[in-house]
């Protein structure tokens, strides 16, 4: 994982507070669990309501410290995969295995191994932050005071944890959801549009979390419909349209695979530069849009292409590679009207 | 389970409504001995108001109000328990945590008979405070034997038996509608309703009459009834055959409740709350 932006200091606090020796906000590594490691694998998922197919044969897995980013428009499964991944729907068909153990042969897997906040985070309205969660590491067990104070500080809500959770705000909310997925050191963290509703601050912060979060050896699995999100903290990008897989890859590989060279050259026949160019090796696609051309190519045949225009006399004043943006691959692929955030 | 256990617990000493329904079986009950009390003082023939206000009549005074007032109260706690994880969306994320789904119903069911058996002691012991308290008051207190206390512990079992299902019911009936009103509406309208429905049934037949017995109502009331010793609600002598036999009726339903949670929270997805 190479992004890292975080500012969060607080983080070594969990680590010393969890008996950790590193920098680490859950330390994976004292589980002596390698980074690289598949803690997460589903395998022909399928989920039907009567008529409707949610899940479509999916596959995805998640590495111990690595970002994959599970994208695609609203009612596109997204949150029914999560809820199987975490046994509360029951798959049609398929598997998930979870540490390389089935899910349905031991279900306690989840508990053990995932922390997950689930589209919105939710907790009792009448008990406060600090309560919260230590009702939750209750249910767990083993999890000492300082772990809570520690993951408190981590997510900026030390001085609040006092008050009633009804009375957060939605950022706190969130953040508070945060502290809770990474109670038990889980290998696998699984954030469901995690920055829903918070101000660009709040969004940023969060976003400064995920990463660390991989650097620090664990699985993150984000759900999220905020593209740009997914584009900056993700190693691997997954899509998916009704149900299924659409594409799947790394972040630079997607981006790379939806670039394209835009080629000016004014004053001359924009159709015989366009014959002129479409020869050239690697060229999968010329077009003219608004007095330009369109050539879908890997950039680094520029060169060729103006060597190409120059044997026919064509002098180009401009041939520039243009980088598609996760949202137009994203748009590209699922065909939607419906446009994302 | 301990851990889910412990947290359910801890969650339930943190609800205010918890101790909110607490306050409010104490508060039933201290209004009662004190508008006794108030009554033998201006009557003028307190003689009846004053032997129900002493330690022996206990269960057929101050605690068929606090079997009345619980019966109510663990009715909208039990369904709360399990209908308010679905209303505040807590269900999935308390699901994640737990080791398997009957582990965590399991402790939710615990929880409920803990609280239930807490309240109507606290019914118990405030209405024995309230009763030497007001006896002594009025100058007529008796205390109790060993064995008037052995009556008292059997007559609060009744209680137990009696009571204990309606909230069962409203907890089985919340986590299979997935909703709080539900269990508490059920719960409550059918302990009142039930009666006045093989009322008419019974107009048409006869055959209702008999079906009736096999209901929750009638075990329930015959079981209070012999706490009271009143002979009210038409059972006549109640004999001993008679009080096993609801106890049993009970029990059946009680398992069958507690099967269909089961069944339903384990079989369904969990795809909201």
């Amino acid at each position: 994982m190479c992004v890292s932006t975080g500012t969060m200091a607080e983080a070594q606090g969990v680590a010393a507070a969890s008996g950790n020796a590193g920098p680490s906000v859950a330390g994976v590594g004292r589980r002596g669990q390698a980074q690289g490691q598949v803690i997460l694998e589903a395998s022909s998922l399928t989920k039907r309501f009567k008529q409707i197919v949610a899940v479509d044969d999916l596959n995805l897995s998640v590495k111990t410290g690595e970002v994959l980013g599970f994208l695609g428009p609203n009612g596109a499964g997204k949150s029914t995969t999560v809820g199987m991944i975490l046994g509360l729907i029951k798959p049609s068909s398929g598997t998930v295995r979870i540490a390389g153990q089935d899910l349905v042969t031991r279900p306690s897997l989840v508990s053990e191994n995932i922390g997950a906040i689930i589209e919105n985070p939710a907790f009792y309205p009448y008990m406060s932050g600090r309560d919260n969660l230590r009702a939750h590491a209750m249910a767990v067990g083993n999890i000492p005071e300082t772990r809570i104070d520690a993951l408190l500080d981590l997510v900026n809500l030390s001085e609040r944890a006092r008050h009633k959770y009804k009375t957060y705000s939605l950022g706190m909310k969130q953040r508070l959801g945060i502290a809770s997925t990474l109670l038990t050191d889980p290998a696998l963290v699984i954030l469901d549009e995690p920055t829903n509703g918070l101000d660009p601050a709040g969004q940023r912060e969060i976003r400064a979390i995920i990463p660390r979060l991989a650097d620090q050896g664990h699985g993150v699995l984000l759900a999220s419909h905020m593209l740009h999100e997914v584009e900056q903290v993700s190693d691997r990008v997954l899509i998916v349209r009704r149900g299924k897989l659409i594409t799947e890859g790394s972040v630079d590989d997607l981006l790379r695979r939806g670039g394209y060279i835009e080629v000016s050259v004014p004053g001359h026949d924009l159709e015989a530069a366009q014959r002129a160019i479409r020869p050239v090796p690697h060229v999968e696609q010329v077009t003219i849009e608004n007095g330009k051309l369109i050539v879908v190519a890997p950039e680094e045949i520029g060169s060729d292409l103006n060597r190409a225009l120059v044997e026919q006399g064509i002098f180009a004043s401009a041939i520039a590679p243009r980088h598609s943006t996760l949202e137009d691959l994203f748009l590209e692929l699922t065909d939607e009207t419906e446009i994302p955030a | 389970m301990i851990h889910l256990l412990r947290s359910e617990i801890f969650r339930l000493r943190k609800r205010p409504q918890a101790w909110i329904l607490a306050l409010i079986t104490v508060l039933s009950v201290g209004a009662f001995y004190v508008s006794l009390t108030i009554a033998a003082s201006v009557l003028s023939d307190p003689t009846d108001t004053e032997e129900s206000l002493i330690l022996p009549n206990i269960f057929e005074n101050g605690m068929q109000i606090a079997t009345l007032i619980g019966f109510i109260l663990t009715v909208v706690l039990a369904s709360g328990i399990i209908g308010n994880e679905y209303s505040w969306n807590t269900i999935r994320p308390l699901l994640a945590r737990a080791r398997s789904r009957s582990a965590l119903l399991s402790a939710k069911w615990i929880t409920v008979l803990l609280y239930s058996i807490g309240l109507y002691l606290l019914g118990l012991i405030t209405t024995i405070a309230f009763s030497a308290a007001s006896s002594a008051i009025v100058g007529n207190f008796e205390s109790v034997d060993a064995g008037m206390l052995g009556d008292w512990a059997v007559a609060f079992g009744r209680v137990l038996v009696s009571q204990l299902p309606y909230a069962a019911l409203a907890f089985s009936l919340a986590l299979i509608t997935r909703s709080n009103a539900v269990g508490i509406a059920v719960g409550i309208g059918l302990g009142f309703l039930e009666p006045a429905i093989f009322g008419l049934l019974g107009l048409v037949t006869d055959a209702f009459d008999e079906v009736r017995k096999f209901g929750l109502e009638y075990p329930s009331n015959l079981l209070v009834t012999m706490n009271a010793d009143t002979g009210f609600g038409g059972y006549g002598t109640i004999t001993t055959a008679d009080a096993w036999r609801a106890v049993a009726t009970l029990g059946v339903w009680v398992a069958i409740m507690v099967e269909a949670s089961y069944y339903f929270f384990n079989k369904r997805d969990v795809t909201s709350g």
